[in-house]
């Protein structure tokens, strides 16, 4: 009964801590929404609404991750780390900005790119730079 | 540690001694009394104390033969093994236990007793044995058993109540954790109830939601729990749940065993349903109130749906709705405890030369993420009407406390802000911001350097009290401008409506204007729909030089844009102001009114100049197409129109087609360079091809000043025209 494109949690993106995971989940959450909506027509609010969800994510997901880097001074585990993991974080919030901007002008980006763009990024960001900085915080909780 | 209740005679045969001194007496008690030795072994006992046990003394010599008889469970109902009994712990502890209740079964009956174990010591501290005293409690417990029932079991139908319900859902979801299983709690509503109950009476009612008790219990499994809520609300608690399939089976049985028709006073009733609202736990992982409400939420999502069925809780749709939620408050607390702050842009007069205002816009300096623009949280801030006017207010405030801070430091500009047209139809908005003045202490008089601009037109339309509110605010000397002018069909019934001052013109048509020969149109228009309206038109938005000197060109004095300035802290805009000197470019730029001719003239250099962009980006990706690379300086839209020239040529007009042939040799031989060395363009490449470009701009200045001053300019128009017709396009 899956929509085609749905992406269903796998325990392989769990990074382990716990309220990243939950938070990833909403992510996976909001992309099968866009999928299922978009499917079935797209229409400019539709879009404005599923980028106000993901301008919000970006702001307390990545507060969440950004608090822990610095609670733990990830940065001085690994520089440079550290910063492909705050770009990636900036990029997202740069294209779902720019997103907006395009649906403003009345030209927006289409329903394949944008949930290409959101699928890549889950699967990129979470699966490589938040497993990597997970693993950096499991050595640092008990 | 020592009780109170430890006795400390010399030795335990004086007690014993005492003891039987004063059988007769201790007979009397209501409580039993035993004496045991280390042993185990009886040394005393009281009449009461055999009848409780129900044995004679001979019966009676060991604590085995009480244990061999009795079997005892604690109040729990937890079978306590021989070890576990007071006595033989307090023997082995030496510390004495106090009112411990007891359920003691043998194969005729059960009794209750609350039993206290006292140790006994000699005078060195060894310990003797122990005291005994057990009271019969059997009579009590069966009414605390009755009391338990009324206060945990619906009277009508005999199922658990919401108190008992809430205790069995812990527990289910402690032993979920366990077991690494589900639980699903389900909320059942009755379709079609409230009809039985108006035409057949209370008591029928009352016959039906027993028949539907009686039902559920009949069709769930035996560790499942159903309980009744009051009316004809139910629960239901599905434990051991391993998939949601499982669940969905018991509850396909409850809709269709509910649904049967029912007999009640000899009369059939037909059309009773049940609605029935799911949530899963951990699925769903919250607390368990939070869980019978999520399950309320879908119940009411089933009837609303067509009754009759059962609907999961959305965890998904209502994960991401907390998590905003919380974005918002976060939000709200930034602003509250000072986390904002305005950035300045600076608008600046071309005609005067001066900067005529500043534009705030916020930011957030965000502890983690850095300074966030407004594009990143003004559109959550604006769909929550509460955070909207939180914001608004604050933006006043702020604004308002930085005029005061310039006025104060000598320094008179005036400052944008933008409101949403929500607050401008607030009735009590002026006295919002007559009470914000009197609170900062700030002169009202200092509103006069107050704009607040609107960005949204569309939503005005549907907004009562904007015309009054608008007119309000003139009173004490706020200007009003429209934000995004020129995108939206509102924008025009906006300045018929309302006491517009200001236009500004949509930055998005500035940037595309010279690109896009669609919108050079519109933004030609504006400035002409303004003189019209006589309120003045401003120009964000611009980016370069060359928009800059277009824009002025095209009738615009007032501009705001990365170009003159980007946006910066209020210290910066402070000394920008003061240190102000207005870029010599700008007097270049003629300011005839626009002609058909300049309008070509600009989308010649523009297009000149969107291809030499095209060019460097081409070149520095390594990699540029043809039709960019394969333009002559005789075919590109710059070179049809020198074209037109080519009879009257002037020394300065001689070094313009000097210039630009050059422009496009240079490209030519760049661009073959790059092939051989097979590498793209370095920075002093593109920052030389730049410069000619600059140059070509700013010889076109000069000569179009030339024309002016000659006033050749309409022999010029007529010449063009011409030749247009001679050659077509």
């Amino acid at each position: 009964m899956e929509d085609s494109g749905t992406i269903l949690w796998k325990s392989d993106y769990d990074t382990g801590v716990d309220e990243i995971d939950e938070q990833h989940r909403i992510l996976v959450n909001t992309i099968n929404e866009a999928n299922k909506r978009l499917s079935k027509e797209s229409s400019l609010e539709m879009l404005e609404d599923i980028t106000r969800d993901l301008l919000s994510y970006a702001i307390y997901h990545f507060e969440t991750e950004e608090e822990m880097m610095q609670d733990y001074d990830y940065k001085a585990f690994s520089q440079e780390e550290y910063e492909t993991h705050m770009k990636q974080h900036r990029d997202f919030s740069a294209q779902v900005v720019a997103v907006r901007e395009s649906i403003k002008v009345r030209d927006p980006i289409s329903k394949e790119a944008l949930i290409d763009f959101l699928t890549d990024w889950l699967i990129n960001h979470i699966n490589n730079t938040d497993k990597r900085l997970a693993a950096f915080l499991k050595t640092k909780t008990i | 540690m020592l009780s109170k209740k430890r006795l400390l005679y010399s030795t335990i045969t004086g007690i014993i001694r005492e003891m039987n001194i004063n059988k007769d007496l201790l007979d009397l008690m209501q409580e039993g009394v035993q004496v045991w030795d280390v042993k185990g072994k009886r040394l005393f006992n009281n009449s009461q104390a055999l009848v409780l046990h129900g044995v004679d003394a001979e019966e009676m010599q060991t604590l085995d033969d009480i244990t061999s008889k009795w079997t005892f469970y604690d109040d729990d109902g937890k079978l306590l093994r021989p070890i576990e009994l007071p006595a033989t712990k307090v023997l082995h502890t030496k510390e004495p236990l106090n009112d411990i209740v007891l359920k003691m079964t043998s194969q005729e009956t059960t009794r209750w007793i609350v039993q206290n174990v006292t140790p006994l010591f000699d005078g060195k501290g060894e310990l003797e044995g122990v005291i005994s005293t057990c009271v019969d409690i059997t009579h009590l417990k069966s009414q605390e058993t009755k009391y338990k029932n009324i206060a945990n079991y619906d009277p009508l139908t005999h199922l658990p109540n919401r108190l008992l319900l809430s205790d069995r859902l812990a527990f289910s979801l402690l032993r979920a954790n366990r077991n690494k299983d589900k639980v699903a709690v389900c909320m059942i509503d009755l379709d079609g109830f409230k009809a039985v109950n108006d035409t057949l009476g209370h008591d029928a009612g009352d016959v039906l939601l027993i028949e539907v008790a009686r039902r559920m219990q009949k069709v769930i499994r035996p560790y499942d729990t159903v309980a009744r809520l009051g009316g004809d609300e139910f629960v239901v608690i599905l434990a051991d749940i391993a998939k949601i399939d499982d669940c969905a089976i018991v509850l396909y049985r409850v809709l269709n065993i509910l649904a049967l028709p029912y007999m009640i006073d000899e009369h059939e009733v037909k059309g009773i349903s049940a609605s029935i609202g799911v949530s899963v736990y951990p699925d769903d992982k919250v607390e368990p109130d939070i869980l019978l409400r999520h399950a309320d939420v879908a119940m009411y999502q089933a009837k609303n749906s067509g009754k009759n069925r059962f609907t999961f809780f959305d965890v998904a749709s209502d994960q991401k709705i907390r998590a905003n939620h919380k974005t918002l408050e976060r939000i709200k607390k930034a602003i509250t405890q000072g986390d904002f702050c305005f950035y300045y842009q600076p608008k600046i007069n071309t005609f005067t030369e001066k900067v005529i205002e500043v534009e705030a816009l916020a930011r957030w300096a965000h502890p983690f993420l850095g300074l966030l623009s407004p594009n990143e949280f003004m559109p959550l801030i604006e769909n929550d009407e509460k955070l909207n006017k939180i914001f608004d207010e604050w933006a006043i405030k702020e604004g308002i406390r930085q005029l005061d801070v310039w006025k104060k430091e000598g320094l008179s500009i005036e400052i944008c802000i933008n409101i949403s047209p929500r607050q401008l139809d607030q009735k009590d908005f002026v006295s919002t911001i007559k009470q914000i003045v009197s609170q900062e202490d700030i002169d009202i008089a200092l509103l006069a350097y107050l704009e607040f601009e609107i960005l949204d037109t569309s939503s005005l339309e549907q907004l009562n009290n904007v015309q009054e509110v608008i007119s309000q605010c003139k009173e004490l000397g706020i200007t009003f401008a429209l934000g995004h002018f020129g995108t939206e069909e509102s924008s025009l019934t906006a300045i018929r409506e309302y006491p517009i001052d200001t236009i500004k013109i949509d930055k998005n048509l500035v940037m595309r204007m010279l690109d896009d020969t669609a919108e050079m149109p519109i933004v030609q228009t504006v400035t002409g729909l303004a003189s019209a309206f006589d309120i003045s038109a401003t120009a964000v938005g611009a980016e370069s030089m060359e928009q800059v000197l277009s824009l002025i060109e095209i009738g615009y004095d007032e501009i705001q844009g990365y170009a003159i300035a980007r946006p910066m802290p209020s210290d910066a805009m402070r000394d920008f102001i003061i240190g102000f000197t207005p870029d010599p470019r700008w007097r270049l730029a003629s300011k005839t009114l626009p002609s058909r001719t300049d309008f070509d003239l600009l989308l010649a250099e523009a297009d000149h100049k969107y291809w030499v962009q095209s060019v460097i980006g081409g070149l520095s990706r390594d990699g540029l197409s043809d039709d960019v690379l394969q333009v002559t300086h005789k075919e590109c839209r710059f070179g049809r129109w020198f074209e037109g020239f080519k009879d009257q040529m002037t020394p300065d007009l001689r070094d313009l087609d000097h210039l630009h042939r050059q422009i496009h040799d240079k490209v030519h031989r760049l661009y073959e360079t790059l092939k051989k060395e097979k590498r793209v363009i370095n920075s002093a490449e593109e920052i030389e091809l730049l410069q000619m470009s600059d140059e070509l701009t700013i010889l076109l200045a000069k000569i179009k000043k030339r024309y002016k001053d000659e006033k050749k300019h309409l022999n010029l128009v007529n010449k063009i025209l011409d030749k247009r017709e001679h050659h077509g396009r």
